[in-house]
């Protein structure tokens, strides 16, 4: 089967029950950290967490399985009460410090720093199809980051229509 | 009550407004977002301003639509104040069709920073800017950026597959539009990018004023023509797995979910 030969996107956690919550925010809640880093790498990571949730067992209260929709709902909850807990959580007492309330830092003088030298603009890179590439190197972070997005938008696009055909 | 900053649901409201030249697509992705939203129990007033487009503009699809009174361009911005003013006041997420070409909305924003003063009395201000895959769509998002009269930043570029002609790879086709200044700028000031995917039978059911929901279940309305076999298949496939697709890609907080009971519902399942 394809799904036993995948890898575990998540690690399996114990799954604690919340008050007043049902199971996919408990799956969720759980995997705060797992799925959080997956929403950040992946620009549509539900339909592979689902997969994982229900082979953990997670269904809905009717008993069907948890849709997109519901997912991305609960885990905007999940987020909020994750955010507030932390906000609410108290700051740990700090140790007290054996260092004299005297001491100051030596402050060695500041060199003269050498001019930085501007590397040439880089070439957008060539996809493995011989394609070139949306992301160009020579803008900003956010930006590559948005072409890299529309990129795979364009791939997932194509992936489906190659199952059709 | 709503508190002047929140709506009904406790989340700060939303005013999501589609942007773009005529036959962009406007119409039709706020349509499948008030009639999503809907469905779970969102509070969403619908504003129809897309005065030239009468066959399918909003009012077609939901009764409750507003429409401005007849008039000229003065008369709509002011009825689009009076809204954005009724909005603040009472608390809901609000959706508004602005209309291609030079329009109220235009005007308004020529005017005023509303961005600004609306995020100020709770509002948030979401763009959507429609486009195909031809330059001429990007007009809009140049307009409107240059001298930063609308470019809010929660702005979502949709790109619309539905207007890729049939054969041709979304790539392909909006390849080129991703090169334009307009839009690499609109990238670089925060904005976002999605593909709202295309229903090939989409003119089915708009022509039939059908719901995305009946149209799956293959129901039409007394005296009309049955879609055709497959029609409500592809209806489905679009409206149970596509759609739900493109919105899980917005940020949550540009859509004007529902924290309602249906939310409540899905939490507990």
């Amino acid at each position: 089967m394809e799904s036993q030969s995948q890898p575990r996107l998540t690690r399996k956690k114990r799954i604690r029950q919340y008050s007043g919550r049902g199971d996919i925010y408990a799956w969720l809640r759980a995997h705060h950290g797992d799925v959080f880093r997956r929403r950040d790498v992946e620009q549509h990571p539900w339909p592979a967490l689902i997969r994982e949730m229900v082979v953990d067992g997670v269904r809905r209260e009717d008993g069907l399985e948890p849709t997109v929709k519901n997912v991305a709902r609960v885990w905007e909850r999940v987020c909020r009460d994750v955010a507030a807990e932390a906000a609410a959580a108290k700051p740990k007492r700090v140790p007290p410090s054996r260092i004299s309330p005297e001491w100051r830092p030596t402050v060695v003088p500041q060199r003269a720093v050498a001019p930085v030298q501007q590397p040439a603009p880089l070439a957008p890179a060539v996809t493995p199809s011989g394609r070139k590439s949306l992301v160009d190197p020579n803008d900003p972070p956010h930006v590559q980051a948005e072409m890299a997005k529309i990129e795979r938008i364009f791939d997932e696009d194509e992936s489906k229509r190659l199952k059709l055909y | 009550m709503p508190d002047g900053h929140f709506s009904p649901d406790g989340s700060r409201r939303r005013l999501l407004v589609a942007l773009g030249r005529q036959r962009v697509g406007k119409t039709a992705l706020l349509n499948a977002l008030i009639q999503y939203f809907r469905a779970d129990g969102s509070q969403i007033e619908v504003w129809n301003a897309d005065q030239q487009n009468r066959t399918h503009s909003l009012s077609t699809f939901f009764s409750d639509a507003s429409v401005p009174p007849e008039g000229g361009l003065a008369d709509t911005r002011g009825w689009i104040e009076s809204k954005l003013k009724d909005q603040v006041e009472r608390g809901y997420h609000a959706v508004l069709d602005a209309g291609g070409g030079v329009t109220g909305f235009s005007a308004l924003v020529e005017d005023v920073p509303i961005v600004d003063a609306l995020a100020s009395q709770g509002t948030d201000v979401i763009g959507l800017f429609c486009v195909g895959p031809e330059q001429a769509d990007l007009d809009y998002l140049d307009t409107f950026a240059r001298g930063a009269n609308f470019m809010p930043k929660a702005t979502m570029i949709v790109m619309n597959a539905g207007l890729v002609t049939s054969g041709r790879a979304p790539r392909a086709a909006f390849t080129p539009i991703l090169d334009n200044a307009a839009f690499k700028a609109a990238v670089d000031r925060g904005a976002k990018t999605v593909m709202f995917p295309a229903l090939s039978c989409m003119a089915e059911v708009t022509d039939r004023g059908l719901t995305f929901e009946d149209a799956a279940a293959g129901k039409v309305k007394p005296g009309q023509q049955p879609m055709s076999m497959f029609d409500p298949t592809r209806v489905r496939e679009w409206w149970t797995k596509k759609v739900p697709d493109f919105f899980a890609k917005f940020p949550p907080e540009w859509l004007p979910s529902a924290q309602s009971a249906s939310v409540i519902a899905a939490e507990k399942a």
